[in-house]
């Protein structure tokens, strides 16, 4: 199991757009993903679960991934966060 | 730690407890950190040691009754050294009159104080059963919570098994959704577990390939259920050839969930297979069980009865008893 804090860039936070670009990227690997805030932790491939945390603008998050591809997973998830979730610099 | 601050505590009882606070001045934001209250005893006669300065202080009309014999300087000398300690907050219940220098001192250090008019009795029990649950173990699981039959089932499995597309389903039969895809579960009691929706999920489920639906607004409000107790967990599994799954129903396997053991069914599923039907006859099989009847063991107790007057037919005289 492996795991990883990111911070939410985008200006609107982890809205519907960004939470399912970040469920897809998700669903894509094999091992169990987990995102995390303060206590509250959710299944990374549960777009419900995702907007359940609330996470605005300057959020932390940790993404904990947990399986056979759980290194190219976190990779994979943070590079989104830090894109933006491929949303340009200014959304 | 689980916080609770005065000004929620107000808030979240004033249809039970009726509190007010009666120096807003002192600032409300103050923070419980204590499942029980304290009604101060020996610490009025100055003794102190261990005084439980992170519980809500409660005083009734005969704490008041005691205060009221004090000097005014042994009475300001106590309240300074109890307010001292920062306590939460100092609650008056059914008590007459509270002393000025009382207020005063509380002014000064910061403490709230409370006042409610209702009976002492009924307002420990009150406040005890709300504590108890505000400062109830908590977790997420992500799944599914129906209620069928008024049995709580859980419904877990991998993403993408069907779990919303089953307890879509389970409503569409004439059941009642409780959450989809992230269960707020509490331990209210020793071994009881409440399960609810995320306030934003309320009443919503996501199906994949249509995306959010609204429960309530599509079958109406008696398709939905803000809260359930949890009495088993139904694991979907992808059917799998070599994997052993339960066929008789003698043996029972458990999950715990915060401390508390539920039945934990593993339900191969595969297509053409109608889930739901088999979740309503778990429903109703829990049940029966509850009632004292159980089919599996039944049915084992018959057979066995048949195969020991089989035996005794054969062999003309009776066989050992097998000492199982």
């Amino acid at each position: 199991m492996i795991s990883k804090e990111v911070t939410i860039l985008n200006k609107q936070g982890l809205h519907a757009r960004p939470a399912t670009a970040l469920v897809n990227t998700a669903s894509t690997f094999k091992s169990d993903i987990f995102i995390s805030r303060d206590e509250k932790k959710v299944n990374g491939k549960s777009i419900l679960g995702l907007l359940v945390l609330a996470a605005e603008h300057g959020a932390r998050l940790t993404i904990e991934a947990d399986g056979p591809d759980e290194e190219d997973a976190v990779a994979a998830l943070a590079a989104l966060v830090t894109d933006h979730f491929g949303m340009g610099k200014h959304s | 730690m689980k916080k609770l601050s005065v000004h929620e505590l107000i808030a979240e009882t004033r249809s039970k407890l009726q509190l007010k606070q009666i120096n807003p001045e002192a600032g409300d934001d103050g923070s419980v950190t204590s499942s029980v209250v304290n009604i101060p005893g020996l610490e009025l006669t100055g003794f102190w040691t261990d005084f439980p300065r992170h519980k809500l202080q409660v005083f009734s009309k005969k704490e008041m009754q005691y205060i009221a014999t004090l000097s005014p300087a042994a009475m300001e000398n106590l309240f300074r050294k109890m307010f001292a300690f920062k306590i939460p907050a100092a609650i008056f219940v059914e008590t007459p009159e509270i002393q000025p220098i009382i207020i005063e001192l509380a002014n000064e250090a910061g403490v709230p104080l409370l006042q409610t008019d209702i009976n002492i009795m009924q307002f420990l029990q009150d406040m005890g059963n709300y504590l108890y649950k505000r400062f109830a173990p908590t977790t997420i699981i992500h799944g599914g919570l129906v209620d069928v039959h008024g049995v709580g089932i859980l419904l877990t499995g991998k993403s993408g098994i069907g779990k919303s597309e089953i307890a879509l389903d389970i409503v569409e039969r004439g059941h009642r959704l409780v959450a989809d895809d992230v269960v707020d579960i509490r331990r209210t009691a020793r071994n009881v577990l409440i399960g609810k929706p995320e306030e934003l999920l309320q009443d919503t489920i996501e199906v994949r390939g249509l995306g959010i639906v609204n429960i309530r607004k599509i079958f109406g409000a008696r398709a939905v259920r803000v809260q359930k107790r949890v009495e088993m967990m139904i694991e979907l599994l992808r059917w799998e050839p070599d994997v052993h799954y339960e066929r008789f129903g003698l043996t029972e396997d458990h999950i715990s969930i915060l401390g508390v053991s539920i039945p934990h069914i593993r339900l191969p599923i595969n297509p053409g297979k109608n889930i739901s039907v088999i979740v309503e006859t778990i429903a109703m099989t829990y049940l029966l069980k509850l009632y004292g009847e159980d089919p599996a063991k039944e049915m084992q107790e018959k057979l066995l009865k048949e195969l020991k007057e089989k035996s005794v037919n054969l062999n003309g005289d009776t066989i050992e008893e097998d000492p199982e």
